[in-house]
C-alpha cells in the first residue's frame, strides 16, 4: 500500500465514502467505528442498529426522511444477527430495490459458517468478512478494506 | 464365497446306474458262466457222442470188410477154386491161353465163378497163377499179359498185393485204386491158393467203395451236420472212399478240395494218430472230429459234426439269457426311475419352495406328507421358514428401531450443529468486546497506567485470544465429526508437501531441518482430513523440535504393511514422556503451559478423531528428552464411499 492512498485525495477527489453500518450491537459498533477512526482514509459512518432502521435509512423513510441528512450510502456494511429482520432480510430486500440495488453490500460479522457465506453471495452480497476478536487485527483489517474499496475498487457516483 | 459345487450325475441316473449293475452284473456272469459251462458239457456230449458212432463204424466196417476177407479165403479153399486153377494153368501151359482146351475150361468155370461174384458181393473175381497170369476173369477176356508185365504198364494195386501175397503167403487186401468213374474205387482182396502146401494160384477178389457207402451215408446220432468220411491214402495224397454227406462227388475225386486243418485230421487218422481234434472242415465250418483207424486195412475214419450245431443249444441258451438281459434292463430302468422319481420329486419340489422363498415369497410350504426321511426334512424346512418369517419381522422391527433412534441422532447432530454455530457466533461477540475495550484502555490511558496495569491489560488481550482459539478448535471439531468427505484417491506425498508450504514461514524462521523419505503412497482417505492431520502432526513436531539444543530435525516417512499404511513423523525435541501417551490425545489436554509452548492442545484430539474416523490406530513412542515419534495408520483398501463415524 503505497503513501499516495492515505492523503485523502483519490478518485473522488476530497469525499471519502458514505458507509451505513447495520449492526445491533453497541459494542460491535464503538469498536468498528474507531477502527474506522484510526484508518487515514476518514470515511463517513452512519449506524442503524436493526434491520427495519437500516431500511428507512436507504428509503428516507421512517426517522430519516431527511435525505440531505440521511444520504444514499456508498457501501453498507450488514451485520447477520440481529433481532427482528436479521441481515439476510436486509440484504434481500436492498438487493429487489432498484434503486438501492446497485449499492455493494459487505456482510460484517461474527460468523464464519459456510451456510451464511454460500447465503450472502447467493442472495446478492458483494464481500463477506468475518469481524476479528483482537482490535489491533481489526484495524489492519479496515485499512485493507479502505484500500480496496477506496482506491482500488470504482464505485458508481452516487450524485448522479 | 459359495464352494464350488462339483458335478455329479443327477439322482436318477445314479439310481439307474446303481441298479442296472445290481442287476444285470449277476446275470452276466450267470450268463457267460452257463454259456461255457453249457459248452463244455455239450462238447463232452457231443465227442461222447461222436466216438461211439466211430468205434462203432469202425467197428461194422472192419466186420465188414473181414466178412469180405473170409468169405475169400473159404472160397479161394474150395475144391473147385484149386482145380479150376489146376486145369487152367494146365491147360494154359500145354495148349496156351487162345487154345480151345483153355477156352472150354474158361466157359465151363466162367458161370460158377460169376455166380460166386454176384451172391458174393464182388465186383469181380479174378484167378491168377504163380507166375501172374490172370487166367480167369469174370470182369472179360483174361489179359494175354501177366501181371507182372502189367506193371510196366500201368500201376495196380492188384498186381502190389498179389506180389505180397505170393511173398507172404496169406491173404492180403490192397489200398484203393481210382475205379472207371469218378465217384469209384476199387481195392483188391488176394488170397492165395494151395494145393496141399503149395502155392498154386491167387485169387483176386474185386471190392468197390459202394458197400462201404451205407457206413458213410448213415448219419443216425450225427444230428444235421455230422458225417463220416472214409479215406486212405494212394500216392502220398488222401483220397475220401467214401462221399461226404454234403459232397456227393467227393469220393475218389482229385477236385475236391479239403482244408488243411480236414486234411490235417484225415492224414492223422489213416496214419493211425487216432483222437478228436477240431478244425476247419472243407464246408469253412468249424467242426469237432473224432478220428478212427482200421488199422488192417489202413483206412481213417473221421465222424464230425460242426462245432455250431454242438454248441447251438448252448447258444440258445446265451440268446434267451440275453434277451432275458435286455427285458431286465427295461424293466429295472423303469422301476430306477420310478424309484428315484420318488426321492428326486420331493428334493426337487422343495429346491423349487426354497428358491421362492429366497426370491422374497416367504408364504411358500413345502407340500410333501409322506412318513419318511423326505418328510421330515420337508417339515423341519417349514418349520424352518416359519422361524424366518419370525426373524424377518424380528429384523424389521430393529431396522425400525435403527432408523428411529438414526432420527433421533441426527436430530441431536443437528441440535449440536446451531448450538456450534450459537457458539461460534455467540461467544465471539463478547470477546470481541473485551479485546477491544481492553486495548481502548492501552490506547486512550496510557499515560495514566502503570507498568502492572499495562500488564494486566495485556493479560486480558492474551486471554481473549486464547479464547478465540478455543471456540475456532471446538468448531473444527465439532466439523470434523459432521462433515464427512467421501475418500478419495490421495497423493500422499504431494498431501504432505502442500502441508510443509503452509508452515514454510515456521520451518524457516526456527532453521528446522525437514526431512520428508520417499515412497509415499497413493491411498484412499477423507484427502482434506489427512491433511489436517499432517499439518497438526508437522506442526507440532517443528514447535517441539525447535527448543532442544543442536540442530532440530523433523522426519516424516511412510511404511508399508499387509493390511495398513503406516505413517510416521519424528522430531528430536523434548519428547513425552511414556505415562502420558494416552492422554496427549485428550481435548485440550496440554503438556506445557502457554509460555514454553503455544497450542489449545485440541489438535491431537482433532488427529485422533479422524484417524478413529478412518479407522486407523495413532499412538506415540518416545520417552522424555529423547524426541518423540507419532505413529498412525490408514487402513487399506478403504473404497471411495462417505466414512462412518
Amino acid at each position: 500500500m503505497g503513501r499516495e492512498a492515505f492523503d485523502g485525495k483519490g478518485p473522488r477527489e476530497g469525499r471519502a465514502m458514505n458507509i451505513l453500518l447495520v449492526d445491533d450491537s453497541e459494542t460491535d459498533i464503538r469498536i468498528t467505528m474507531r477502527a474506522f477512526m484510526k484508518s487515514k482514509i476518514k470515511n463517513r459512518i452512519f449506524t442503524v442498529t436493526n434491520g427495519q432502521a437500516a431500511l428507512d435509512f436507504l428509503n428516507n423513510e421512517g426517522n430519516y426522511t431527511n435525505a440531505e441528512e440521511y444520504p444514499k450510502p456508498d457501501i453498507i456494511l450488514l451485520d447477520i444477527k440481529m433481532p427482528g429482520m436479521d441481515g439476510f432480510q436486509v440484504l434481500e430486500s436492498v438487493k429487489k430495490n432498484l434503486e438501492l440495488s446497485s449499492i455493494p453490500i459487505i456482510m460484517l460479522t461474527s460468523s464464519k459458517a459456510e451456510e451464511d457465506v454460500a447465503r450472502s453471495f447467493k442472495y446478492g452480497a458483494s464481500s463477506f468478512i468475518q469481524k476479528p476478536v483482537d482490535f489491533d487485527e481489526f484495524v489492519k483489517l479496515v485499512e485493507k478494506f479502505n484500500y480496496y474499496w477506496y482506491i482500488i475498487n470504482q464505485l458508481p457516483d452516487r450524485d448522479l | 464365497m459359495a464352494r464350488r459345487r462339483s458335478k455329479r450325475p443327477g439322482i436318477t441316473a445314479r439310481f439307474i446306474i446303481s441298479f442296472l449293475i445290481i442287476a444285470i452284473t449277476p446275470l452276466l456272469i450267470a450268463t457267460y458262466i452257463s454259456y461255457t459251462k453249457s459248452r463244455e458239457v455239450l462238447e463232452e456230449e457231443a465227442a461222447k457222442g461222436l466216438l461211439s458212432v466211430a468205434d462203432y463204424k469202425a467197428f461194422r466196417i472192419e466186420m465188414f470188410v473181414s466178412e469180405k476177407l473170409k468169405t475169400a479165403e473159404n472160397l479161394a479153399h474150395t475144391s473147385d477154386v484149386i482145380m479150376a486153377v489146376e486145369r487152367l494153368d494146365e491147360a494154359l501151359e500145354s495148349a496156351g491161353g487162345d487154345s480151345e482146351l483153355y477156352r472150354s475150361i474158361d466157359k465151363e468155370y466162367k458161370p460158377l465163378f460169376i455166380y460166386y461174384q454176384k451172391s458174393l458181393d464182388f465186383e469181380a473175381i479174378r484167378l491168377i497163377n504163380t507166375k501172374g497170369k490172370i487166367i480167369l476173369s469174370t470182369a472179360g477176356a483174361p489179359r494175354r499179359r501177366t501181371l507182372y508185365e502189367m506193371v510196366l504198364f500201368e500201376e495196380s494195386e492188384m498186381t502190389d498185393a498179389f506180389i505180397s501175397v505170393k511173398e507172404n503167403l496169406k491173404t492180403e487186401i490192397s489200398d484203393f485204386e481210382y475205379g472207371e468213374s469218378p465217384g469209384k474205387g476199387r481195392l483188391y482182396i488176394n488170397t492165395p491158393i494151395f494145393k496141399g502146401a503149395q502155392l498154386i494160384g491167387v485169387a483176386s477178389f474185386e471190392m468197390g467203395n459202394a458197400g462201404l457207402f451205407e457206413y458213410a451215408g448213415d448219419h443216425r446220432g450225427l444230428g444235421k451236420t455230422g458225417e463220416t468220411i472214409i479215406a486212405s491214402e494212394k500216392d502220398g495224397n488222401i483220397i475220401l472212399i467214401t462221399p461226404t454227406r454234403f459232397e456227393p462227388e467227393a469220393a475218389f475225386s482229385k477236385d475236391f478240395e479239403i482244408s488243411e486243418g480236414g486234411l490235417e485230421s484225415l492224414k492223422k487218422a489213416v496214419k493211425g494218430d487216432e483222437g478228436m481234434g477240431s478244425f476247419t472242415d472243407y464246408r469253412g465250418e468249424p467242426a469237432l472230429s473224432v478220428r478212427r483207424n482200421i488199422p488192417d486195412f489202413r483206412w481213417g475214419i473221421v465222424v464230425k459234426m460242426d462245432t455250431r450245431e454242438i454248441y447251438s443249444s448252448a447258444a440258445n441258451l446265451r440268446n434267451t439269457l440275453i434277451m432275458i438281459s435286455i427285458g431286465l434292463i427295461f424293466i429295472v430302468v423303469i422301476v430306477a426311475v420310478a424309484m428315484a422319481g420318488s426321492i428326486s420329486r420331493p428334493i426337487k419340489d422343495l429346491t423349487r419352495v426354497s428358491s421362492t422363498i429366497s426370491g422374497g415369497d416367504l408364504g411358500a410350504r413345502a407340500d410333501i406328507t409322506t412318513v419318511d426321511e423326505i418328510g421330515d426334512l420337508a417339515e423341519s424346512f417349514n418349520a424352518m421358514t416359519a422361524k424366518l418369517i419370525e426373524a424377518k419381522s424380528n429384523v424389521e422391527t430393529k431396522n425400525s428401531e435403527i432408523e428411529e433412534q438414526k432420527r433421533l441422532l441426527e436430530k441431536a447432530n443437528k441440535e449440536l450443529d446451531s448450538f456450534v454455530y450459537t457458539a461460534s457466533h455467540d461467544l465471539r461477540a463478547p470477546l470481541r468486546g473485551i479485546s477491544s475495550f481492553a486495548t481502548f484502555l492501552e490506547e486512550d490511558y496510557r499515560d495514566k497506567l502503570d507498568d502492572e496495569g499495562k500488564d494486566f491489560l495485556r493479560q486480558i488481550r492474551e486471554g481473549t485470544r486464547h479464547m478465540n482459539d478455543l471456540i475456532e478448535d471446538l468448531l473444527k471439531l465439532s466439523r470434523i465429526s459432521r462433515i464427512k468427505n467421501p475418500y478419495e484417491k490421495t497423493d500422499t506425498r504431494s498431501l504432505v508437501d502442500s502441508v510443509i508450504d503452509r508452515i514454510a514461514y515456521d520451518v524457516k524462521e526456527k532453521s528446522v531441518d525437514l526431512r520428508i523419505e520417499r515412497g509415499f503412497p497413493e491411498i484412499v482417505c477423507d484427502k482434506i482430513k489427512l491433511g489436517e492431520v499432517f499439518l497438526n502432526l508437522i506442526n507440532n513436531a517443528v514447535k517441539f523440535s525447535s527448543k532442544t539444543d543442536g540442530k532440530p530435525v523433523v522426519e516424516v516417512g511412510y511404511i508399508d504393511e499387509s493390511d495398513n499404511h503406516k505413517f510416521f513423523v519424528r522430531d528430536n525435541g523434548i519428547g513425552i514422556d511414556p505415562k502420558y501417551h494416552d492422554q496427549v490425545f485428550g481435548l485440550f489436554k496440554r503438556l506445557h503451559n502457554e509460555s514454553e509452548f503455544e497450542g489449545t492442545g485440541a489438535g491431537l484430539s482433532i488427529v485422533k478423531r479422524i484417524i478413529d474416523d478412518h479407522g486407523g490406530n495413532i499412538w506415540i513412542e518416545s520417552k522424555a528428552g529423547e524426541g518423540a515419534t507419532f505413529y498412525f495408520t490408514i487402513p487399506k483398501g478403504l473404497s471411495g464411499e462417505i466414512g462412518q463415524g
